[in-house]
């Protein structure tokens, strides 16, 4: 249904002459990149942020609490954010994609990025959402994984970092509404793509994970069965930033009594070529159970797993609370799932512990989907070396230096090299943002490469 | 004062686009479907979604689906909680009448 409206429009970008000069640049606005931009910033070097999405943020952001701590995810990321866009040594690029990466020498990189028009002057925008509210164009919204709506012209969430508003041209149906109420006079269907020839000379990569796609196990019904639900669903239904102020499930708007988690969807399963553990399956799974009997407190929380992997510091004593608290645990591998006519969900599945398949039934049913690499499209933009990777596609980093790749210069974080929760991502963004840092130290005194100042990059 | 020409014409008048017509029939078979959901609640109606979807013939998943998006609009709030766990919604503004 999306016209190609941008693809037109992209045919239209124009390179911007001369070259801009960054210490470092960072890959990917999440987490791991916020947090390896801030300390390169803070140890004086010149950090140009890239990052696809209108608004940094990553995935943290849309999560309700952290385990095993429950300290809320967006109170964690937002004051990063925060410092993100007001660091004098950071230059953010939101909505911005790199194209091409040459590697010229030692510690000399030429990028090209590409800044997609958002429609909007950043300047002017005030993100005071009235473009939004009358534009007529109401699509499933990323941010909320499809549990609701939102408009052609949209500020991605409340405390998106920049908060200015987008338009997704493709979805547009060129009504001009928006432009005519904006009272800042902000909407430009004018504005081109900008192609910009970046020189840096270190890159972290901080491209983050991409979540299973769920409807790739068939048996479980993702898509056809509307109280099938994924894990990152239920953090978006848990959050503070949630569609609604309670858990509902999507068929009817029913507040849920019981709730059944398959773990290891998409995970340490061959069948879908993903043999791997993701790591945090299980303790999300357990987090978000908590946090259920908290909103719900009268619901019956049920997971079904094939070993809880509760290694990490306070894991252990996490899972045995989530016992305490009265969620079932069910050894055993759900086989099918299917939708009943009253929206309820049946689950088929094998006790381990009793040898024999029994089946259950759910108000609605949660998917703990893995973990899978994003980093494809940084991949084949480098020229001149290949960047190594893992059997599975995560950046491979060399274990007696991690974060460090295949290529000089080039470092990697956080999931882009293979599934990790969230204070592991943290620790890995500082160790590259140290063993970068060291590095352009390094350069500097080979070299005599000085300090670079910021060209003409704008915000 | 003349009115100031919209960057959305010169967009239109410069690339030669029009949107295809199944977005523009998305949208209005949308905005139907939006209306029926707020005409349901006119006069100060609190409903469930069930509710909601009898009196209009919507399924209760799109019913649920464009309730929540006028819920972030700010469009609907919440009433009631039925022993059920379904909520009644009503429009925002609009008393029990
Ligand atoms: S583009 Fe205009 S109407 Fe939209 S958020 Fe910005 S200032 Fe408000
Ligand atoms: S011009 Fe496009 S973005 Fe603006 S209100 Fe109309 S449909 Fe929405």
């Amino acid at each position: 249904m999306r016209s190609n409206m941008s693809r037109r429009i992209l045919e239209k970008a124009e390179p911007t002459p001369g070259l801009l000069n960054y210490d470092a640049v960072v890959i990917g606005g999440g987490i791991a990149g916020m947090e390896a931009s801030l300390d390169l910033a803070e140890m004086g070097f010149k950090v140009l942020l890239v990052e696809r999405e209108p608004t940094i943020g990553g995935k943290m952001f849309l999560l309700s609490k952290v385990f095993p701590t429950l300290d809320c995810a967006s109170c964690i990321s937002t004051p990063k954010m925060a410092a993100v866009a007001h660091h004098p040594n950071i230059v953010l690029w939101t909505y911005s994609e790199i194209t091409r990466i040459d590697i010229k020498g030692k510690g000399d990189f030429e990028i090209t990025i590409l800044r997609k028009p958002r429609f909007v002057n950043e300047e002017l925008c005030t993100g005071c959402s009235t473009c939004e509210e009358v534009c007529p164009v109401v699509l499933p919204k990323e941010y909320d994984y499809g549990l609701r709506g939102r408009k052609a012209a949209y500020i991605p969430f409340d405390t998106a970092v920049p908060k200015k508003a987008v338009i997704d041209i493709d979805n547009c149906i060129f009504c001009g509404q928006c432009e005519r109420a904006c009272p800042a006079g902000a909407i430009d269907f004018m504005q081109r793509p900008r192609i910009y020839r970046v020189k840096a000379h270190a890159i972290i990569i901080t491209t983050g994970y991409r979540l299973f796609p769920a409807e790739r196990k068939e048996q479980y019904g993702y898509g056809k069965i509307p109280n099938v639900i994924t894990a990152m669903q239920m953090e978006r239904l848990l959050s503070p930033t949630r569609p609604f102020n309670s858990v509902l499930r999507p068929s009817d708007g029913k507040e849920p009594n019981s709730i059944g988690y398959v773990l290891c969807v998409g995970s340490r399963d061959r069948t879908v070529g993903n043999p791997r553990c993701s790591q945090v399956c299980c303790m999300y799974s357990i987090k978000q159970a908590q946090l259920i009997l908290g909103a719900l407190p009268l619901a019956d929380v049920t997971i079904y797993y094939m070993d809880i992997r509760a290694y990490g510091k306070g894991f252990e004593e996490f899972y045995q609370k989530a016992k305490a608290m009265g969620v079932k645990f069910v050894r055993g591998r759900v086989a099918k799932i299917e939708g009943l006519p009253n929206g309820n969900v049946r689950l088929i599945y094998e006790d381990i512990d009793e040898g024999r398949v029994k089946s259950a039934e759910h108000d609605l049913v949660v998917l703990s989907v893995g973990l899978l690499p994003s980093n494809d499209d940084i991949i084949s933009t480098i020229h001149g070396e290949k960047l190594a990777v893992d059997e599975l596609g995560f950046i491979r980093v060399d274990p007696s230096t991690p974060t460090q790749t295949n290529i000089e210069g080039i470092f990697a974080a956080g999931c882009a090299t293979g599934p990790k929760d969230i204070p592991d991502t943290i620790l890995e963004a500082a160790s590259a943002a140290a063993r970068c840092a060291a590095y352009l130290k390094s350069l500097r005194q080979e070299k005599a490469v000085p300090v670079e100042a910021v060209a003409n990059g704008g915000r | 004062m003349p009115r100031r020409e919209l960057t959305m014409d010169r967009l239109k008048r410069e690339l030669g686009v029009q949107p295809p017509k199944e977005l523009t029939d998305y949208v209005k078979e949308l905005t139907a479907v939006r209306n029926k959901v707020i005409n349901c609640l006119r006069g100060g109606g609190e409903l469930t979604v069930k509710e909601i979807s009898v009196k209009t013939g919507l399924p209760e998943s799109v019913v649920f689906w464009h309730l929540m998006t006028m819920f972030k609009y700010g469009l609907i709030e919440a009433a009631e909680k039925t022993d059920d766990g379904y909520y009644r919604y009503r429009l925002r503004g609009e008393t029990h009448g």
